[in-house]
């Protein structure tokens, strides 16, 4: 059963230049207690995805088609019912903990806000579960902490409070957008023991937006990747890694040096992200995609889904070492 | 283990295949900008008449600024009245001259004054504020102290004091406004530089062997110009004001010459003989030559912003 | 010896931090007792955490910041006794790609303008057409097209930018380059692009680098000997496949076990694990060895005693009491 179903969502921005689509048709299903991974570069669009779902668009930005969580329709649902689930039962932990945190409220304040909107508690028992919440995330000292302001905290510390907020009201889904990009490797592996952990005690689905496939390699089960707005290739972590189906896909694996195997030279794929402005003709990835065909300048290809449950954009067919040598 | 593609390596390494847009500086970019802004651009236009009025109108009538209409001089507030039959446009004032002509002339002076005295703040605030900034510690604070000590001084009073003892001429209203005007561009400017100072850039001037000056005319003053035309837009105004006000005093240019602020409160002083139109004419191109800078200001202001880029 | 083209010893900054009226002044060790050399051809990697440092480092060598204390001798010269207008002619060697490429060009000049500043002012005797035909060929060099020359930094996307960055530092034909984390702002697709360009040019003008990072898989992959650095001290300095194979400083260790590899079944074999703790204030280091707050083997003597730097052999080094124990 998917606690969250996507289906043909389309996310559309009016800017100065014209009409920009950021999410170009995404379609996908999060089941219960998994983690899955959204991958993609600048402009891929994946963030978008997760804001268009929680209402979080900008002015300017329109989604259309459907997203439900757990039957219930999210897009152009209505504030108050939204706010009902919002932070309740699907939470999300932002990149930069430095700009997500009131700089001018103590932790304390911002977190008894969550506990006593979404589960009515007064402010005293608000104060102590704060406290147990910040203890969960492994927030060393959260008694003291908890008293002091954002710019008092590391980096660190303040995204274990960002982590904590979003569990207060143990959410059946947690949304993490880039959460240790901005951290140190260290502090990164203690984030991603607690991302972990809470998939096992909890049962909490994870969408990971991330484009560190290390990361991806370490928590996720599966994985989405998308270019220029659109799902190029979807399927377990291990398919995806060990066989990938998409040229890009294919070319971000070979981008990524490896601590453990450092290679001569690294296989970048050719030129630059495209504009949403400005996508070319047929499949976005043709210009820089080293197998493509003449069809792929003409035609848009479709995600299908084959019979192992894998699903891929894409018209070519071959092996990705063919025309093969060192 | 995957074997890498020679397809892709021979890709990899040809960029050639890249396109670029149409070029762009950032000036064309904020020109851009500001010509979409309705009420900069129009703003534009009408101060454009103003200046186009100001600086010709004195051709479109015979009368000058000083001669006076003995015809009319004993009855002004029935016979002075605007009218295009007697060639009197704007009406006259209570000396039998010429209105038309006299606003044409107060209004050169007046933007002479706002522009003069802005140029002369941009010029010695920028560079001033720019050293301070750009060299900080002892040379700063000793700066950035005198301009603390010069802004506490009432500058009304010292203006006052400079025209009553040095005498009414134009070039004492200069050096006055002068006087005053750059100490808050100074200011600006040198937080600006300080900012900019410390960024990657300058830098790499400085690993490229730069010295001072290039780097402060080369890399600083450039960066810092958005934020100076703004601000300079903007004491424009503030100095036509000041000027209007000595002159509303009495105290500002001498007559024959004359600006707004003197025809104003000249015409304030008759608003009880009915002769409205002696306050009237002037204080309409006042206003508008004050708003019109205002809102050119602020299109200069969104079209230079860098956060919208 | 005489491989050797740059020697620091002892190098030491620090920070004033103002304590505002009522406080005392209060100063931020950024660097302390740094000392290595750099040979002709090799890439030296400087890798560490948010507050080791490293940027620091960059910038000190190059005379960007001074040093409180220590030497930076560049071939023979010791650049921190060397007055302003002394270190311009060294400047024509030395030169830095920064972090950022947007930031480190000037958004009001030109690509052709930023790339030929550094030969204006380092290398007068070139002429107009000449300095024009250098630019042209490193532009060419470094993979951006010949009409981009006179297109503004903003018009570029986050890897071309850092493409003029690289023509920049390039066009003097220096000997030495420090690479201040050149590719962490970059899309991963385009960091590869840009790994395997500084690679070909290092060759190609027979370069010496320094790269810094934060990122352990980049440098591995760039580097022939790496220095860690920890809080403004140096951890660990040895060749990039002994420091891999066989970390012997406690940091080390825990930074390598902390890299999420991107391959799955191998991250489900070893978990990752992270280091307790957090890094301590650089205002309020820990006594003895900063490390030990979070070190699993620290003892007694780690508090009361910083551990000196030691050659341990195969060149080594590490500064460590208990280093033998690391298992």
């Amino acid at each position: 059963m998917s606690i969250l179903e996507v289906k043909n969502l389309n996310v559309n921005f009016t800017t100065l230049s014209g009409n920009v689509k950021a999410v170009d048709n995404i379609s996908f299903d999060i089941a219960k207690g998994e983690t899955v991974a959204i991958v993609g570069e600048s402009g891929s669009g994946k963030s978008q995805t997760v804001l268009a779902a929680l209402g979080l668009l900008a002015e300017n930005g329109k989604a259309t088609g459907s997203v439900k969580f757990e039957g219930q329709e999210l897009i152009d649902l209505p504030t108050k019912k939204l706010n009902k689930i919002r932070g309740n039962h699907i939470s999300m932990v932002f990149q930069d903990p430095m700009t997500s945190l009131n700089p001018f409220l103590r932790i304390s304040d911002q977190m008894i806000e969550v506990l006593t909107l979404h589960r009515g508690m007064s402010k005293s028992k608000a104060f102590n579960e704060a406290i147990r919440m910040l203890d969960a995330v492994r927030l060393p000292d959260a008694k003291q902490v908890i008293t002091r302001f954002p710019h008092e905290l590391s980096g660190g510390m303040r995204q274990r409070v960002m982590i904590a907020i979003a569990l207060s009201c143990q959410p059946k889904v947690l949304i993490a957008d880039e959460p240790t990009t901005a951290l140190d490797v260290t502090v990164q592996a203690q984030m991603l023991e607690l991302f972990k952990g809470l998939t096992k005690d909890f049962g909490t689905s994870l969408i990971l937006i991330t484009h560190d496939l290390g990361v991806v390699a370490g928590i996720a089960d599966r994985m989405m990747v998308m270019y220029a707005g659109r799902l190029v290739e979807k399927g377990s972590v291990d398919d995806l890694f060990y066989s990938p189906a998409h040229p890009y896909t294919y070319g971000l694996l070979h981008s990524t040096p490896h601590v453990d195997n450092p290679e001569q030279r690294l296989s970048p794929i050719a030129g630059l992200p495209p504009s949403l402005e400005n996508l070319p003709s047929g499949c976005a990835f043709h210009p820089r995609c080293a197998f493509k065909l003449d069809r792929c300048q003409k035609e848009a290809p479709v995600l299908k889904t084959s019979a192992d449950g894998r699903s891929n954009a894409c018209f070519y067919k071959g092996d990705f070492s063919e025309v093969g040598e060192e | 283990m995957v074997v890498v593609s020679k397809k892709i390596k021979s890709m990899a390494d040809n960029m050639a295949s890249y396109e670029m847009g149409k070029k762009n500086s950032l000036w064309a970019d904020a020109r851009r900008r500001f010509f979409k802004n309705k009420a900069a651009v129009i703003s534009l236009i009408i101060l454009s008449l103003i200046v186009i009025f100001a600086f010709s109108a004195q051709h479109l009538t015979k009368w000058s600024n000083e001669e006076i209409d003995w015809a009319i001089l004993g009855d002004v507030a029935t016979m002075g009245k605007p009218s295009l039959k007697s060639g009197h446009y704007f009406g006259a004032d209570p000396l039998g001259r010429d209105l038309f002509a006299r606003v044409a002339q107060g209004s050169q002076i007046s933007l002479m004054v706002g522009i003069v005295g802005a140029a002369i703040a941009v010029l010695v605030g920028t560079l001033y504020g720019a050293i301070a900034g750009y060299f900080g510690g002892r040379i700063d604070s000793i700066m950035m102290r005198i301009v603390d000590i010069l802004m506490s001084i009432p500058y009304m009073f010292v203006l006052i004091l400079l025209l009553v003892v040095f005498g009414r001429s134009i070039f004492m209203l200069f050096v006055g406004l002068g006087l005053i005007s750059w100490l808050d561009m100074s200011r600006i400017v040198r937080g600006q530089t300080m900012v900019l100072k410390n960024k990657e850039f300058v830098e790499a001037a400085i690993a490229g062997g730069s010295n001072h000056l290039t780097i402060i005319t080369r890399h600083i003053i450039p960066n810092l110009l958005g934020i100076v035309i703004v601000y300079a837009s903007l004491l424009v105004p503030l100095m036509i004001l000041t000027e209007s006000f000595i002159s509303f005093l009495g105290l500002g240019v001498q007559e024959p010459n004359t600006s707004w602020g003197a025809l104003i409160s000249e015409g304030a002083g008759q608003v009880l003989y009915g002769t409205l139109w002696q306050l009237l004419f002037p204080l309409f191109f006042f206003v508008t030559a004050l708003f019109s800078f205002f809102f050119i200001g602020d299109g200069l202001r969104d079209a230079l912003d860098p956060k919208d880029r | 010896m005489s491989n050797i083209l740059l020697e620091v010893t002892d190098l030491k900054k620090t920070f004033p931090i103002s304590g505002g009226v009522f406080s005392k002044k209060q100063v931020l060790t950024a660097l302390e007792d740094i000392s290595f050399s750099v040979s002709k051809g090799e890439t030296l990697g400087i890798v560490g955490e948010s507050g080791c440092g490293k940027s620091t480092l960059g910038r000190c060598i190059l005379q960007l910041l001074e040093p409180d204390r220590g030497n930076v001798v560049w071939l023979g010269n010791d650049l921190t006794t060397l007055s302003w207008k002394d270190m311009r002619p060294h400047r024509k060697d030395l030169q830095i790609i920064f972090q950022d490429p947007l930031a480190s060009l000037n958004p009001r000049l030109t690509v052709g303008e930023i790339i030929s500043d550094p030969l204006r002012t380092l290398m007068p005797e070139l002429n107009k057409s000449q300095r024009k035909e250098r630019v042209l060929r490193m532009m060419k060099s470094v993979g951006l097209l010949p009409e981009m020359i006179s297109r503004f930094p903003h018009e570029f996307s986050g890897g071309q930018a850092q493409r003029i960055g690289i023509a920049r530092a390039l066009i003097t034909e220096p000997k030495l380059i420090v690479c201040d984390e050149p590719v962490s702002a970059l899309d991963v697709s385009v960091q590869a692009q840009i790994l395997n360009l500084l690679s070909d040019l290092k060759d190609e003008f027979g370069l010496t680098l320094i790269f810094i990072s934060h990122d352990l898989s980049v440098v591995r992959h760039v580097s022939d000997r790496i220095m860690v650095l920890y809080l403004g001290r140096m951890v660990e300095l040895a060749e990039s496949g002994d420091l891999y194979d066989e970390p012997k400083h406690p940091y080390t260790k825990a930074l390598l076990k902390a890299v999420p590899v991107p391959d799955p079944k191998k991250a489900r074999e070893q978990t990752i694990e992270g280091l307790e703790g957090e890094i301590p204030s650089p205002i309020n280091p820990p006594s003895g060895c900063t490390f030990r707050t979070r070190c699993p083997i620290a003892t007694e003597i780690c508090s009361n005693e910083r551990p000196k730097i030691e050659n341990v052999g195969q060149g080594r080094l590490i500064a460590c009491h208990s280093w033998k124990e690391v298992r």
